[in-house]
């Protein structure tokens, strides 16, 4: 292998590494409502969109617009992880998909806050679309689809409400 | 680019991996109680910070991989054997970098269990949490050289950080 093949190979590898360890941080922020941190992931012309069952309707969003409704839509009681990471770089631009999960907590009394019953969860996936813009990468479209994959029921079974 | 910044380039990213492992076979064993092979990753001078379940106060440190060996045997494995929610631990979303021989990284860690007493009757129940780390590669192998549990995480409002 010529190096400069090799050195393209390594700085894919770096590449994928650091929209992984973006994408993380980013959860960490939803989790700890660290808001203009979250922002902060996103380029500055990127959308968004939540197909989320029970809330949100797969419309397209100016994503620092959509932070600033989230934020202001406090729901304490929400925990996200994400895990499964599939991330494809072309150059300055990359595509990747995760597995998403939401986690609707409650604090279990008497021990507040140590303990959390867990009401519902629903596995989600993200979507998304990356540039590197000034160095750095960030979100340029972000599509949360929850539940993933959809299902259909039988006519005699209600469906779940994920949301609460 | 020449070939040993290359090299040295391939080396991080295989450090991370190699962290990586270490880490989660660290929660294989946290999770069946195997305490001997779990300190067997942490360095002889770690330090551990685990809140209520590690040290004798808040403050505390555990010091000393004979010491951390001795918490989790008395203490922590101790009560797990009487506590009633019983379930696992599930390790996420690693951000780790590394710089020559020393590394930093945090984690999403989260514990399941099944509490049986629960408030409101059985349940299932989260706790959640953060690992903030420290490593250090030691004879030749990645080591934990100081790790700290942060539980819960994230903080509700109005809660002191790990006191039940």
């Amino acid at each position: 292998m010529e190096l400069e093949e090799l050195e393209k190979n390594v700085k894919t590898l770096e590449d994928i590494n650091e929209i992984e360890n973006m994408h993380r941080e980013f959860i960490f922020w939803l989790n700890n409502k660290q808001w203009d941190e979250m922002s902060d992931c996103f380029a500055e012309k990127a959308v968004t969109e939540m197909d989320i069952q029970g809330g949100l309707n797969g419309e397209e969003k100016n994503a620092k617009i959509f932070i600033e409704d989230f934020a202001r839509d406090d729901r304490s009681n929400i925990r996200q992880l994400v895990t499964q990471p599939v991330i494809n770089v072309e150059g300055d631009r990359a595509k990747g998909y995760w597995i998403l999960y939401s986690f609707f907590l409650i604090p279990t009394p008497p021990q507040e806050a140590q303990a959390h019953e867990i009401v519902k969860w629903v596995q989600g996936r993200y979507d998304c679309e990356y540039v590197r813009e000034d160095g750095n990468w960030k979100f340029s479209y972000l599509k949360c689809t929850s539940p993933w994959p959809k299902s259909e029921w039988p006519d005699n079974v209600p469906e779940p409400n994920f949301w609460i | 680019m020449t070939l040993e910044e290359l090299k040295k380039r391939v080396k991080v990213l295989q450090d991370i991996e190699e962290i990586k492992k270490m880490h989660r076979d660290y929660i294989f064993w946290l999770s069946e109680q195997n305490w001997d092979d779990m300190t067997e990753c942490f360095a002889e001078n770690a330090i551990i910070k685990i809140g209520v379940h590690g040290a004798q106060d808040d403050n505390d440190e555990a010091k000393g991989k004979k010491e951390i060996n001795r918490i989790f045997k008395d203490v922590i494995g101790k009560r797990a054997l009487e506590v009633k929610p019983k379930g696992g631990h599930i390790l996420l979303q690693p951000v780790i970098t590394v710089e020559g021989d020393r590394a930093k990284g945090h984690w999403d860690m989260n514990r399941f269990v099944y509490n049986p007493d629960a408030h409101g009757g059985p349940a299932p129940e989260m706790g959640p949490g953060r690992y903030d780390c420290e490593y250090i590669r030691e004879g030749g192998k990645w080591k934990i050289s100081n790790l700290k549990w942060i539980h819960p995480f994230p903080k509700p409002p109005g809660s002191s950080e790990g006191k039940s």
